[in-house]
């Protein structure tokens, strides 16, 4: 196990590795999301309060968890990176950081979509909205740090302490609506017998869910290559590799 | 047709075009990169 | 070589300085919002100050609604089963508005003890369901679950 983990902290092992699944991702991500929102869009029934509008969900919630989710495996990324040192965690925490800025600008964006038509408004102050704007911030500021200094060893070290402190943000969203009156409604219960949503509403949420997480290590590996190739363009084996082909 | 669907539509609009054009965009930094490792190997 | 680190470091240290002033402002609006709304039983218990900018959360008592003359003006009371407190609304209301909805409202409490609210808006509760299954549940005794307060209104 150990072995493997080491195995792969090399970039040239990574990058083959990596190659090797990009179909796969690519092909269960595109049927994913056919089938979710196929199913989400046309198939599940219109809620009983909010009408059409409650279809914004499966676009809402799985980007919402996508950048809470991303920020931890920055998060974990960058306390790899500052103990091990090795270059493969370092560039996991730069190209998290795009990717989960772009889930959670997603996640702002269809909140306020739906915000319009069901609260009546765009934007509130609201503990669970200010909480996940501070997270977009969060996520600017790694961006910022890793792209703004020079040496990117260094630059991978500043980014990765401010992913690391940066994780109290997560529990503070994800419970901002259980600690504090919210206008944003109570997290949903999807696990129990009883979930807050009625089977046939569940299960394209699901699905959309299990999408945008294979999109996301998709997105992820296709990054991750780039910059491997970026970083190794003098050694002999990118060399050899970009000559091949 | 309800109201409502101009903000459906308008959510899954904007997530499809950040979505396909992050892939998009990565593919093609990836050829990008190959092109300038190849001229300064041919330099 | 040394101006362009110079740039480098004035550049890290405004966006730095960017970031930490978009937190203070981020965590500064959370401790001002902590209490988003105030719940009817606080406004009973008179402690709730007078003619300031606040919320209110509630549900909206089943035929509490008195549309004006004007046809603008809406009057309705919230409850969070532990007291209740009128409210005044000059302007259009959300569509999610309706007897039993929960609903926040921002305004300053005048001395007769209304709210004269500016916002009015809809909270909407994490239930899904088709409207078959909500008919259904209704037939079947149990309430309407957005009727069923909830510890935070």
């Amino acid at each position: 196990m150990w072995a493997w983990f080491h195995k792969l902290s090399s970039p040239k092992y990574y990058y083959e590795w990596a190659g090797k699944w990009l179909p796969w991702l690519a092909g269960i991500t595109v049927i994913l999301m056919v089938v979710g929102l196929y199913w989400g869009l046309v198939v599940a029934p219109t809620d009983y309060q909010q009408g059409e509008s409650y279809r914004i969900i499966y676009i809402h919630v799985p980007s919402a968890w996508m950048s809470m989710f991303v920020y931890v495996v920055m998060a974990v990324a960058g306390f790899v990176a500052l103990v091990w040192k090795t270059k493969i965690s370092e560039i996991v925490v730069s190209e998290c950081a795009v990717i989960g800025a772009m889930f959670t600008a997603l996640a702002l964006i269809t909140g306020m979509l739906w915000g319009k038509p069901t609260w009546g408004t765009y934007w509130t102050w609201d503990a669970r909205l200010t909480s996940e704007l501070i997270l977009l911030f969060l996520y600017f500021g790694v961006i910022a740090l890793y792209s703004s200094i020079e040496d990117k060893r260094v630059a991978a070290k500043a980014a990765s302490m401010l992913a690391v402190v940066g994780v109290v943000n997560i529990p503070i969203i994800h419970f901002s609506v259980t600690w504090w009156n919210s206008l944003h409604q109570p997290n949903m219960d999807i696990i129990s017998e009883n979930p807050s949503m009625d089977p046939s509403m569940l299960w394209p949420l699901l699905v959309m869910a299990t999408a945008f997480k294979i999109y996301f290590v998709w997105l992820l590996f296709i990054r991750i290559r780039n910059e491997i190739i970026s970083r190794e363009r003098t050694t002999n084996w990118v060399r050899k590799l970009i000559a091949e082909s | 047709m309800d109201g409502k669907w101009m903000f459906v539509w308008g959510s899954y609009g904007v997530a499809f075009v950040a979505m396909v054009f992050s892939v998009v965009f990565a593919s093609r930094r990836k050829k990008k990169l190959a092109r300038e490792i190849e001229e300064s190997l041919e330099e | 070589m040394r101006a362009k680190r110079k740039q480098r470091l004035i550049f890290v240290t405004i966006v730095l300085l960017g970031f930490s002033a978009a937190t203070a402002l981020g965590v500064y609006a959370i401790q001002k919002n902590k209490t988003y709304f105030h719940t009817p039983a606080e406004f009973a218990a008179g402690s709730v100050p007078q003619d300031q900018l606040i919320r209110v959360g509630g549900l909206v008592v089943e035929g509490s609604v008195n549309r004006f003359d004007d046809g603008v003006t809406t009057e309705f009371d919230l409850t969070d089963t532990a007291g209740t407190v009128t409210v005044r609304y000059k302007g259009l209301l959300p569509d999610l508005f309706r007897e039993g909805q929960g609903i926040v409202a921002q305004g300053k409490l005048n001395n007769q003890g209304t709210i004269v609210a500016q916002e009015v808006l809809a909270k909407h509760d994490e239930n899904y369901m088709p409207p078959e299954v909500a008919e259904a549940l209704k037939a079947s005794g149990a309430s309407h679950p957005e009727n069923i307060p909830k510890n935070n209104y």
